[in-house]
């Protein structure tokens, strides 16, 4: 796709290379002139003037290349930064639970800068001490001395077993120090973003110390690189060195046998001081392409990541109806060794609500997980949307149908109006305050100075967690998905506003299928089928009435919360050793205040 | 119009310099390296222009002094690599030093931020405060320091010998020097801009590969990847065209322009020679030493051209870096002697009030009482004021009238270390760190330095921090875990559930042994079961330590010696459950509202409530 410009670039690149013998060549006619005693002014001038002009060709050429081969190389990083992200948009959530933020962010800048230093101050040394010092060698033999070239280049091989080695050594100094970066990376950003648990545990000092203890092997593995990086230019002066001593003494020894002349001599001289700068950048090419290289496998590995959960292909009509059933017979997390879930059956209808309860850790969360395929079932598990399997569907057609609001509410930068508009960008004014106002909180946001404009924080770090939890439940009624996931949507809502948000949910969204995990078993009451999961199996299953019957842990939980409600609900063995026995007195006192 | 920035630029870079203060022996060592280095390579084409004029031009061989002279340039040679591996090295591991001592200033003193400062500036940015910005720091160290002191020793020793050589000609060719500073000095106006641009570019890129990887299961959930991808392309083609200028001006004003500068510079030392050849007899040798010193003496400005840039992004970054040192916000952390309180630790609040922001007030003159060793619950609907008590407490946040009392002193006396002693917080979202399970229990402990300590003191801490989880039964997840209790956790604890998180917060709590609970809806994630067993493990320890416990649901406070209901900013009605909902009031009316959401589901459900009742 750059070929291209890499083309131009080499083409001009060689051109100069070939200008830049002339003035050389010139200066040695000069001195000819000069030390033989046959010179008159106007050679000299028409020798100045074609200095002057090649100089003023090769920086036009100069400009030529650069632009073309730093404007490939700029390219290509846009492309590969482009393409980074599209990968991380398709990876599975299975991939973020194993990779840190901040190690991911160091592929994104570290290495992706590495490479774009390699295509552009990579790949012109690489081609430049090649051209350049081709033509220069060449120039040397035709237009001075093959024999004394010959002689002159006797060190180049020490040259290039040197660089191999160096090269090897600073691959491994610059992976270490890279990971190291990494780690630097991650522990900052733990400590920054977790800075009211380090303040309020009085834990400074750990942290500070694990930050030193990080930094320092950062330091350590900078060291081995800069160790490594320092003796390349040393060691490549002293190749020169050799050579350039070499050539003025076998130089001297062709002058004494009449083979060459003086000014024949100079310009080798000029050209040999050429050749610095290619033997130079030969080295330091692979110090580039080294670091290149490190990190480009880095990427590689990123982009050979396998998306996990694979996509199917079929689609669903439009009014496909709204039900899913659920038979997962046994599913762990990759890499873990134990089961979060075992013969898990049920049906979800259309305009159902099913729910789902039991203790933390049952694996609730991981069911919702799975309905949005966020991890891949094995066979012989299957969850069918509209009676297709979802993993033959399309991730459009089965995520359409659904829309989650996760226990853990994530807002993104921009205004509170475009974070509730998330899977409806077009969504209406009118449309979005309906929602909140579903969600109940159209009258907070509207409170604010800039209202359903007000910017949010990193975060959403300008709102309360219930506020938060509200947002993304607004978000979720607002997307026109027929099926509601909603993980634990009102953990952070005082009873009043759980309610107010209950009964718009039911007065408005009846017709919309529902799976509801919840500790609030209120919620559960008019739920069509309710699951009690415990340690990843079901332990009991119903409706509200048959599971109350049960007298299994749903009962107990029920009663539990229900005291609050007045109802004699109590049985009088389950709350005889429990600390609110005494309250129930208060409660009938109340009953009579009614 | 320019003096007021220079002269901000000077303060700024003689702050810089002072990084380096504490390494002035390693830096010290390095000059002379360099200095030495510089010597050994001037010396060579001095020692070429003598093999020049009085072996070869006159071809007078005579091989033994030849091949002394011969043997002197190699030497030379040898020389200035060693020293320059050696002024290299020096630099290099300076700089690294330097740049480690500004991160670990840099981190502890965004530790001690005020939280308001964590609020306003976010993670991302102060994470790439104290590790990219540094970074370029370290560049500035590494290599543009060093190649401006090379570049002016050079430029020195050059003209010296061009001197030496042909003062007159030495004269003109300081017209150079001007020239080259001009064109630096173009180059910096015009690319000041464009390097700008690619900066804000580069921080909006990353601060939308940061958002999106922290939210990537709901942008997929709600398929927005295409619209997530359009936006970040837009930035991504705005970086190009940002790019795609500064290397047409790289390409114009850098390498190629030096290079054009030099031919000419050859052309004319040429034509001074060959003009003089008319008149006079001119040393061969001497024209070529003078090409080779001046072509030596493009190198450095060769270099510093592309120094610049590094220079430039390194000025921001100092910049901002200082600018974060300077933040006086900070709190005043001098040690501060323990202050003897109360054996009682009540906490008392006099006519308290606070604001996050200048004009809204979230807390107003509130006022009471937490009897130490009581359980003190506060309610109330959502953005009431309820969480910023707690801030206050923790010293998150800072009040702006009244004051607060603990054991009878003024809370902002206590030093941090006694503060965070007396009080263990539990939050909504417990922070998990990496490490593992006990360690994420132990925190408070020197986990670290494990190795000191006795192994005793070891186990001591890791059987307190065992029976703490047992205590809130995180026993039982955390024994189904992998490795159980020395499960690693990465990444914030993303494979731990919400609730399983708050267990493990719960646990840090009591192993902390604190005097004073604070719980943040510290249990409204846990299922109801759970959370029975934490209360009660919370009555166990509560002989002797107090609680002040907010939360949404009356059922979990109405044991609370004392309930405050809070309304707007202020506390409307305080007294215990059985008192206030005797009262006409916004307690009663919470309790009524629930209860009678209560009743409307009983009666929707039917008579299988009734049958499951033992009671009327």
């Amino acid at each position: 796709m750059f070929g291209r410009h890499y083309l131009i670039a080499i083409v001009a690149l060689q051109i100069v290379a070939l200008v830049n013998l002339v003035p050389s060549w010139l200066i040695g006619k000069i001195v000819d002139g000069i030390s033989e005693g046959t010179f008159d002014t106007q050679t000299m001038i028409i020798h100045i003037i074609g200095i002057i002009v090649s100089g003023a060709v090769m920086y036009g050429l100069r400009f030529v290349w650069q632009s073309q081969l730093y404007g490939a190389s700029i390219a290509i990083t846009r492309v590969i930064r482009s393409e980074l992200f599209q990968k991380f948009l398709h990876l599975s959530p299975a991939f973020y639970a194993r990779r840190s933020t901040g190690d991911l962010m160091a592929h994104a800048t570290n290495d992706l800068n590495a490479v774009e230093e390699t295509m552009g101050m990579g790949v012109m040394t690489l081609v430049d001490s090649f051209i350049a010092g081709m033509t220069v060698i060449l120039g040397m033999i035709f237009v001075v001395s093959g024999e004394l070239t010959a002689v002159a280049l006797l060190p180049f091989p020490l040259l290039v077993l040197i660089t191999r080695r160096y090269g090897m050594k600073l691959h491994n100094a610059f992976a270490t120090a890279q990971s190291a970066f990494s780690d630097l990376t991650e522990e900052t950003r733990e400590t920054v973003s977790g800075i009211r648990a380090v303040r309020s545990l009085g834990i400074s000092g750990r942290q500070e110390k694990r930050f030193e203890k990080t930094l320092d092997d950062t330091v350590e593995a900078n060291i081995r690189v800069a160790k490594v990086d320092a003796s390349f230019t040393p060691t490549i002066q002293l190749v020169y060195g050799l050579s350039f001593v070499i050539s003025i003494g076998y130089g001297a020894w062709l002058i004494e046998q009449g083979n060459i002349t003086v000014g024949l001599f100079t310009t080798f001289t000029l050209y040999l001081a050429q050749l610095l700068g290619p033997f130079l950048q030969f080295g330091w090419q692979f110090n580039v392409f080294q670091r290149g290289n490190t990190s480009w496998l880095r990427l590689e590995k990123l982009f050979a990541e396998n998306i996990e959960v694979i996509e199917g292909e079929k689609t669903l009509p439009k009014d496909a109806p709204a039900n899913m059933s659920f038979d997962i017979h046994h599913f762990a997390y990759p890499k873990a060794n134990r089961n979060v879930l075992n013969n898990i059956k049920f049906e979800l209808p259309s305009a159902g609500l099913v729910g789902i309860t039991g203790p933390t850790g049952s694996g609730k969360s991981t069911l919702l997980h799975l309905a949005l395929r966020q991890f891949q079932l094995k066979k012989p598990s299957s969850i069918h949307l509209s009676g297709m399997p979802s993993d033959s569907l399309t991730f459009d057609a089965l995520r359409s149908k659904l829309a989650w609001v996760p226990q853990k509410p994530h807002l993104f930068s921009g205004t509170i109006a475009e974070n509730i508009a998330l899977a409806k960008p077009n969504a209406s004014q009118h449309e979005i305050e309906h929602v909140a106002e579903m969600a109940d909180i159209r009258a907070e946001i509207q409170a604010m100075p800039e209202g359903f404009d007000t910017p949010l924080r990193e975060g959403g770090n300008n709102l309360s967690g219930g506020q938060k939890q509200r947002l993304t439940l607004a978000r979720a009624l607002l997307s026109s998905a027929d099926i509601l996931l909603l993980d634990d949507p009102f953990s952070a809502l005082d009873m009043k506003t759980e309610v107010q948000v209950r009964r718009n949910l039911k007065a408005h969204y009846a017709h919309k299928t529902m799976l509801l995990v919840t500790q609030r078993l209120t919620n559960l009451i008019e739920a069509d089928h309710i699951l009690v999961l415990n340690d990843g199996q079901i332990e009991e299953r119903g409706s509200h009435h048959e599971l109350v019957k049960n007298q299994g842990w749903y009962a107990k939980v029920y009663q539990r919360q229900s005291q609050l409600g007045g109802k004699d609900l109590l049985l009088n063995n389950v709350s005889q050793d429990e600390p609110q026995t005494a309250y129930n007195e208060s409660e009938s006192e109340v009953s009579h205040h009614e | 119009m320019n003096k007021p920035t220079s002269m901000k630029k000077q303060t700024l870079y003689r702050r810089l310099l002072t990084f380096s203060l504490p390494h002035k022996a390693r830096f010290g060592f390095a000059f002379l390296m360099l200095a030495l280095a510089v010597s050994a390579e001037m010396a060579i084409p001095w020692l070429t222009k003598i093999v020049i004029d009085e072996v070869i031009v006159p071809q007078q061989f005579e091989w033994p002094q030849l091949l002394t002279l011969i043997g002197l340039v190699m030497l030379f040679y040898v020389l200035g690599a060693v020293f320059g591996y050696l002024q290299a090295v020096a630099f290099k591991h300076g700089a690294l030093l330097v740049v480690k001592d500004v991160r670990e200033q840099l981190f502890r003193h965004v530790l001690n931020f005020p939280i308001a400062t964590f609020d306003k500036l976010s993670t991302g940015k102060l994470v790439s405060y104290i590790t990219n910005d540094t970074e370029s720091l370290r560049n500035m160290y590494v290599s543009t320091i060093p190649t401006v002191i090379q570049g002016a020793l050079r430029t020195i020793a050059i003209f010296i010998a061009m001197a030496l050589l042909d003062w007159r000609l030495m004269l003109l060719s300081l017209v150079l020097i001007p020239i080259l500073l001009i064109t630096m000095h173009l180059y910096r106006k015009i690319s000041m801009s464009v390097f700008d641009g690619i900066r804000v570019q580069v921080s909006n890129i990353n601060g939308q590969i940061n958002e999106s990887l922290q939210g990537m299961a709901l942008i997929q959930a709600f398929r927005q990847e295409k619209a997530f991808h359009a936006k970040f392309e837009k930035d991504n083609q705005s970086w190009f065209n940002f790019r795609s200028k500064s290397v047409a001006i790289d390409s114009l004003m850098l390498l190629p322009l030096t290079r054009l500068i030099a031919t000419l510079t050859a052309a004319g030392i040429v034509a001074w020679f060959a003009e003089a050849s008319l008149s006079t007899v001119v040393e061969i040798g001497t024209l070529y030493a003078f090409l080779n010193y001046v072509e030596r003496f493009f190198d450095p400005f060769r270099q510093l051209s592309m120094e610049l840039h590094k220079l430039q992004v390194a000025t921001v970054s100092s910049t901002r870096i200082f600018e974060l040192l300077d933040d006086e916000s900070e709190m005043h952390h001098q040690a501060m002697p323990t202050v003897k309180i109360n054996d009682s630790h009540d906490i008392e609040f006099r006519h308290v009030t606070m604001g996050y922001e200048a004009d809204k007030r979230v807390l107003n003159d509130v006022s009471f009482t937490a009897k130490g060793g009581e359980f003190t619950a506060i309610v109330g609907h959502t953005g009431s004021g309820k969480s910023s008590v707690i801030n206050l407490l923790m010293r998150f946040y800072q009040q702006q009238q009244g004051d607060i009392l603990i054991g009878g002193q003024p809370l902002h006396k206590l030093p941090e270390s006694q503060l965070r002693q007396l009080f263990a917080l539990v939050s909504q979202d417990p922070t998990i760190f990496s490490g593992s399970i006990i360690d994420n229990i132990n925190l408070s402990h020197d986990v670290l330095n494990t190795e000191k300590v006795s192994t005793n003191v070891v186990k001591n801490s890791r059987d307190k921090a065992i029976s703490a989880a047992e205590m809130v039964k995180a026993d039982h997840f955390i024994t189904r875990l992998p490795d159980g209790f020395d499960h690693q956790q990465n990444n914030g604890g993303a494979s731990l559930s919400v609730g399983e998180r708050q267990l493990l917060a719960l646990a840090r709590a009591i192993s902390h042994d604190p005097k004073i609970f604070l719980l943040d809806e510290a249990t409204a994630n846990i299922d109801s079961e759970s959370e029975e067993t934490v209360k009660q493990a919370l009555e166990n320890i509560q002989d002797g330590s107090t609680v002040i416990s907010v939360a949404h649901r009356l059922s979990t406070i109405q044991h609370a010696d004392q309930i405050l209901v809070m309304n707007s900013g202020k506390v409307v009605q305080s007294g215990t459950h059985l008192a206030l909902i005797e009262q006409d009031g916004d307690y009663r009316d919470l309790y009524l509202a629930q209860k009678e959401q209560e009743e409307n589901e009983h009666k929707n459900s039917m008579l299988g409530l009734a049958s499951a009742s033992a009671t009327s």
